[in-house]
């Protein structure tokens, strides 16, 4: 798993994310983001609202380097986003954990070699510890029986719960969530909760969009307002 | 006069349209080439896997189908030679029409038979599905785990199936040049032996190696470039394999010229 921060600099004192003046553009919809400015600082949950879902959805694929800004500069634990040097993103895309209502599993691989892929293909992992967390994980989200099954042979629910614990176990420095609740459901919202508590421990950002009222109140989230295309204030929780 | 603009801009606007395709295909041949002189600092035990699985797909279960009609081609070809010159030049017609041209040709069609429709259905799912991104997300980079292992798959695949076919289609023959004109089996192979050159050797198996190319690279550009729509699957397929064999009948014949005309 890989390790934050860098050499010589604190990381508690890098911004996690960090965008200026930056503008996207949804290629397939049309829809335009531009103007944002934003500094997430360790350990922040942020309870993102928008006039548009569309909006919102575009916003979190640009903070999970899905879509590429067209201006701008977006910095990421304290490295400006090289966009036009694809390879370089993918060690970024690695600390980002996100949960989309497309997002999918490799299909022709089981649920267990889904959720070891990324921990068996990177020299840097350490092992004992990965099947640790798996374990934990696997167990508290209740999806023992998937784990020698394929994605398209498990309920939806339960492939959502997968995909949720696949993105936890990268112990992401950055942790992205749209409608989390229709992920986990209610039964498993509050081990979710804990374990995005363990990300704001280590001095990751939790960015959320909820239709359900008083999804992570815990987290004391700020509240992140998205209007006519660009962000308009952070409120203090 | 109007007529005049209207075809200019048309002509202008597929001619740029044309060049831009062609560019990003060089662009992406040139992405897949630049991975053959890197080693990937990690994952090499998936991406050996993902080979190995490509090679079995691709060659071994292929065989039971390039055996045959590898025997029915040579079969067929020495007998409507035979009717041509009986017994004389019989291995010199095997060697200019199964090993420099058929033996290819036939192999490239399997192969985009059996593999390129597979391989584009399953890349155009992938992107359909978001599957690539899944993997983007996770750190791995897809031009290793999917596009490495099918190029290297799918080209050894056909130089190796290559090689089955001739072999096979030459022993279908010289068992219809004994059946038909009572050749022995050894003059029908001195014969061959004779007719074949080092360029032949070499000619055909560069054919081999660019049509693995050539179907590796179009199946994974059509793949990825899907459009987002479950109904632009078939679409896709549908254009990798007739595009695959268009190339390499194209590429087939430029060979051809450049090393025997």
């Amino acid at each position: 798993m890989p390790t934050a921060g860098k050499d010589g600099i604190d990381p508690a004192d890098t911004p996690v994310v960090q965008w200026t003046n930056l503008r996207v553009r949804d290629g397939w919809g049309g829809r335009l983001l531009s103007g944002l400015d934003l500094t997430l600082n360790p350990g922040t949950a942020v309870h993102l609202f928008a006039d548009n879902p569309s909006d919102a959805h575009l916003l979190m694929r640009c903070l999970a380097t899905l879509d590429w800004p067209s201006r701008g500069t977006y910095c990421f634990d304290g490295a400006t986003l090289p966009f036009t040097w694809y390879e370089k993103l993918l060690p970024v895309k690695r600390r980002i954990g996100y949960l989309y209502p497309t997002a999918a599993m490799v299909r022709n691989r089981t649920v267990e070699e889904n959720l070891d892929y990324q921990a068996h293909y990177f020299s840097d992992t350490n092992l004992d510890r990965h099947q640790g967390v798996k374990e934990a994980l696997v167990k508290g989200f209740g999806i023992e029986r998937t784990l020698s099954l394929c994605p398209e042979l498990i309920d939806a629910m339960e492939q959502r719960r997968a995909i949720v614990v696949r993105d936890l176990l990268k112990e992401p420095l950055l942790f992205l969530a749209e409608y989390p609740e229709e992920f986990v459901g209610r039964g498993y919202l509050a081990l979710f909760i804990s374990e995005i508590r363990k990300i704001l421990l280590r001095g990751g950002v939790f960015i959320f969009t909820t239709n359900y009222r008083g999804f992570g109140k815990e987290l004391s989230p700020l509240n992140l307002h998205l209007e006519n295309g660009t962000l308009v204030k952070e409120l203090a929780p | 006069m109007k007529w005049i603009g209207r075809t200019c801009g048309y002509l202008g606007r597929a001619t740029l349209d044309f060049m831009g395709m062609a560019l990003v295909r060089a662009a992406f041949t040139l992405r897949i080439l630049t991975l053959l002189v890197r080693r990937p600092t990690d994952g090499r035990k998936q991406v050996k896997r993902a080979v190995v699985e490509q090679i079995y797909f691709t060659a071994v279960q292929a065989l039971p189908l390039i055996i045959p009609l590898a025997l029915l081609v040579g079969s067929a070809v020495i007998i409507q030679f035979t009717k041509l010159s009986a017994e004389f030049e019989l291995g010199k017609a095997a060697v200019i029409l199964i090993v420099r041209e058929i033996g290819p040709l036939i192999t490239a069609l399997v192969v985009i038979l059996r593999s390129a429709t597979a391989v584009t259905a399953e890349m155009s799912c992938m992107t359909v599905f978001n599957e690539i991104e899944a993997l983007e997300m996770s750190g791995v980079d897809p031009m290793w785990i999917l596009s490495f292992s099918r190029f290297t798959g799918i080209t050894s695949a056909v130089v190796c199936l290559f090689v089955v076919f001739d072999l096979a289609a030459l022993l279908g023959g010289q068992i219809v040049a004994w059946v038909t004109v009572s050749m022995s089996g050894d003059i029908f192979l001195f014969q061959v032996a004779r007719a074949l050159s080092g360029t032949d050797l070499v000619v055909s198996l560069l054919k081999a190696l660019l049509f693995g190319l050539i179907i590796t690279v179009v199946s994974l550009f059509h793949g990825y470039t899907t459009v987002r729509k479950v109904s632009r699957i078939p679409v896709s397929v549908s254009r990798a394999s007739v595009e695959s064999f268009f190339v390499c009948m194209l590429v087939n014949a430029f060979v051809s010229i450049v090393f025997y005309l």
